[in-house]
């Protein structure tokens, strides 16, 4: 039995200005689960409501109709003490230090932590040599890191983070990525909205994609993406005489390097048995999927 | 702090400039303290600094005083500034009893003077200095004796009054224009009082008496007196006075303070 | 009540390094200590002028702290967005409003007793010895500012600082005149305004509860009961006001 940590039904956030009569709809009916467990991926345009949606879950943000449980329905301050949240472009005391915030934090969920338990964190998020360096001297991905060590900080079982990637480099990326994955493997639920589509495809179970306040589609990333191989790309070496791949595919000649593309998965076998039987050699083979990229922009033309 | 610092020096000329800057405009009769509202008026206004607007006030009664006794001598506002600053500070007693001492003195008002005083005693009812520049006044300038040795009794009756008061009392009430109550009471008021300015006024309080005293002489003996001595061994003074280190001294028709 | 001393202690540190509070502190003790300028020209006044002077500069300096920065504490939370890390933690809107407000009070607290230190040492300097009877003026200022304290918070609760410093000092020259309210009722002769006058008289803050400073430097006895009433009067109509504050925040949205 899956235990729901979030369950968001029918959610309406509507913003109206006290002097204008125009009511704008931030999330116009969403409906949103989110499994005990799982990494959850929020995509969306911008102004699309993930970040409304996050903000309401964490409480910043009172929704106007539409009911939003997190494990059951429990009162809003327990459940603050399980979540962790690191808000989109993080903004921290200037005036301390690394240490020192996260020591503050920890006495907000009312634990002392231990000074070793915090340097563990501090080590865990790449920032235990910054330990005395002040927030104002912090650089952009040193902010995302310590404000993701601040979401650790109360030990919760659900993580929520908006945009965590964002203004991070490659390797900040894919060591923030590689946290995730590492928190997430030691039992706790990740609920993350992102535009970088690479990212959530490669480490989120299920993705959500929300358009104008709505969640458009939902599910397994395996399920939504279409699982029938689109083409397959193999790379070949070692063929002199290549006229004859042409048949079955798409070739590309690079000189001593081939590639080709079959879109029948029996003609795929086929060439790789007969490029093995004349000589050349197989360097990959490369089934492609339809990407998350390629399912993303359909649905938001949809 | 560099910019603080530059701030700081510009307040300084600044400050400099009015104060320089707005004596060159002639002061138009009667237009100065145009602005100087009444007392209640500030009360309501100065929230709880009453205090300490009534010292500023103070000062500046002593800047006016200053600046018209070195030009016309005369202090129109002198009474409505002491007004104010009394309804401000009502337990202020210097500015009762000095602004009495200078509205009779220098203004010429005794009127106005008693109407302070009176103002002054109705709010310190514990005062004894009031009630003895009340006396002071009555002895020194009105010339009524009666009233004088009522107003010391009435000092003296006052807890903390000193010995002082009680004896004036008597003497007065003895000895009617005697001028050596006069002369102690000039004695007693320098050493009571603590700013220059009276001081100042008893110096030149004795300093008159001792020439009234001179010029009585020369109208009864026919000529004037050489010195002090012989005025005391002619009974015209009943001692030489000293105050402080002080000495007074009769020198070519002239008396002289050393 | 250890996540409202974090926050207060937060703030504190925070404070402690506002240009605007030191500039202030600097600039109070300066001139406290240049009082003696006013010797020459007190005309024999010298004693009561330095210490009207001394108090007068303390509550002002401490005053002008609070309309600079009382106003400002909770807004800046929400203007740098730090405040979206307290209130995803589990915090309530009490610990969060009491907790900003104590940890500026107890840095005003702790300006007011230096500048009163080196008032005090000052008065030793130029006046020979030390007044005591001075220090009474201080329990009292310690009251009167967390009154204020609570009154700028709560204005800035609903309104730009701005504005929230401008109502604060309105509030604190109308509270010295509020006992005036029932006299004018009198004056005026109209009976049916009693009721009203004696509405505002109640609920407008009265701040000459606080006002001793003319009983201080006069040596006139305080009595007992003006102790107890300035610290109940400010103690309970603070908790008040911060408790509406809390109401505010628990409403509040943080787009």
């Amino acid at each position: 039995m899956e235990i729901k940590v979030i369950e968001i039904k029918n959610l309406v956030k509507i913003y109206s200005s006290p002097f204008m009569r125009k009511k704008t709809y931030g999330i116009n009916g969403l409906d949103l689960d989110v499994l005990q467990g799982e990494i959850f991926g929020l995509l969306g345009p911008n102004g699309a409501g993930k970040t409304t949606t996050l903000k309401i879950i964490t409480g910043l943000l009172n929704p106007t109709s539409g009911s939003v449980k997190l494990w059951g329905g429990i009162d809003m301050i327990q459940a603050k003490k399980k979540m962790g949240f690191l808000p989109e472009n993080p903004s921290f005391y200037r005036h301390l230090n690394g240490l020192e915030l996260l020591i503050f934090y920890g006495r907000l969920y009312g634990k002392n932590i231990g000074l070793e338990d915090l340097e563990k964190t501090l080590d865990l998020v790449g920032l235990k040599k910054e330990i005395t360096k002040r927030i104002s001297n912090y650089s952009k991905g040193m902010i995302q890191r310590i404000g993701f060590a601040q979401a650790l900080i109360g030990d919760p079982d659900l993580l929520i983070l908006d945009e965590p990637l964002g203004g991070l480099d490659p390797i900040g990326r894919k060591e923030l990525k590689d946290l995730i994955q590492k928190v997430n493997s030691g039992g706790k639920t990740v609920l993350f909205s992102s535009h970088i589509l690479s990212d959530v495809e490669a480490i989120c179970n299920r993705v959500g994609i929300i358009i104008e306040g709505k969640m458009k589609n939902i599910g397994y990333l395996r399920e939504i993406l279409k699982t029938d191989i689109r083409y397959t790309d193999i790379e070949i070496a070692g063929i002199k005489d290549k006229e004859w791949l042409k048949e079955y595919g798409k070739m590309r000649d690079e000189g001593d390097i081939i590639f080709l593309r079959t879109l029948d998965e029996v003609k795929k076998d086929r060439v790789i048995k007969l490029i093995t039987e004349k000589g050349g050699r197989i360097i990959s083979v490369a089934p492609q999927r339809e990407s998350l990229e390629e399912h993303f922009l359909k649905t938001v033309h949809e | 702090m560099k910019r603080l610092i530059f701030i700081f020096i510009l307040i300084f000329f600044l400050s400099i400039t009015i104060r320089i800057g707005f004596k060159w405009i002639p002061v138009r009769e009667g237009e100065e303290l145009l602005f100087f509202p009444s007392g209640k008026f500030i009360h309501a206004i100065s929230s709880g600094f009453d205090n300490l607007i009534a010292d500023f006030i103070w000062i500046e009664a002593g800047v006016y005083f200053g600046e018209h006794r070195l030009s016309d001598r005369k202090y129109p506002y002198l009474y409505h500034i002491f007004n104010v600053l009394t309804d401000l500070d009502s337990k202020f007693l210097p500015a009762y009893t000095i602004g009495g001492i200078l509205l009779c003195d220098d203004v010429k008002r005794v009127d106005l003077s008693m109407k302070l005083l009176n103002k002054g005693m109705f709010k310190n009812p514990d005062s004894w200095e009031i009630p003895f520049v009340k006396g002071f006044i009555h002895y020194l300038y009105t010339k009524d004796y009666i009233e004088a040795s009522k107003w010391f009794l009435i000092s003296s009756m006052k807890e903390n009054a000193p010995d002082m008061t009680y004896k004036f009392a008597t003497w007065t009430l003895l000895h009617g224009q005697g001028i050596e109550v006069a002369m102690n009471l000039w004695i007693n008021f320098y050493y009571i009082s603590k700013s220059d300015l009276m001081k100042e006024k008893a110096i030149k309080g004795m300093a008159k008496i001792l020439y009234n005293q001179a010029d009585r002489f020369k109208e009864e003996k026919g000529y004037f007196p050489s010195s002090l001595e012989e005025m005391v061994n002619n009974n015209f003074l009943p001692f030489i006075p000293r105050i402080d280190s002080l000495r007074f001294v009769l020198r070519e028709k002239q008396i002289i303070i050393e | 009540m250890n996540k409202v001393l974090a926050i207060s202690l937060n703030t504190f540190k925070e404070s402690v390094r506002d240009k605007v509070l030191l500039s202030l502190s600097a600039l109070g003790l300066f001139l406290i200590a240049i009082s003696k300028i006013v010797v020459p020209i007190s005309i024999g006044q010298a004693n009561k002028i330095i210490k009207d002077l001394g108090l007068g500069l303390v509550e002002l300096f401490s005053l002008l702290i609070i309309i600079l920065i009382g106003t400002r504490i909770l807004y800046q939370e929400i203007e740098r967005k730090t405040i979206y890390s307290i209130v995803s933690k589990p915090v309530k809107d009490w610990e969060f409003v009491f907790g900003k407000s104590l940890g500026l009070y107890i840095l005003i607290i702790l300006i007011q007793l230096i500048l009163f230190l080196i008032f005090i040492i000052f008065n030793k300097f130029y006046l020979g010895k030390i007044d005591w009877y001075l220090l009474n003026a201080l329990y009292f200022f310690i009251f009167e500012f967390l009154f204020l304290n609570a009154i700028a918070v709560f204005f800035s609760c609903f309104t730009t600082p701005i504005t929230a410093g401008i109502l604060t000092l309105l509030v604190f020259f109308m509270g010295q005149l509020t006992h005036y309210l029932k006299d004018l009722v009198v004056l005026l002769k109209l009976p049916e305004l009693n009721a009203i006058a004696n509405f505002l008289y109640f609920v407008l803050p009265n701040f000459s509860v606080f006002n001793v400073k003319a009983s201080v430097v006069y040596h006139i006895p305080i009595s007992i009961n003006s102790y107890f009433l300035a610290a109940s009067y400010s103690i309970l109509y603070s908790i008040i006001l911060l408790s509406l504050s809390s109401m505010f925040y628990s409403i509040k949205e943080y787009l």
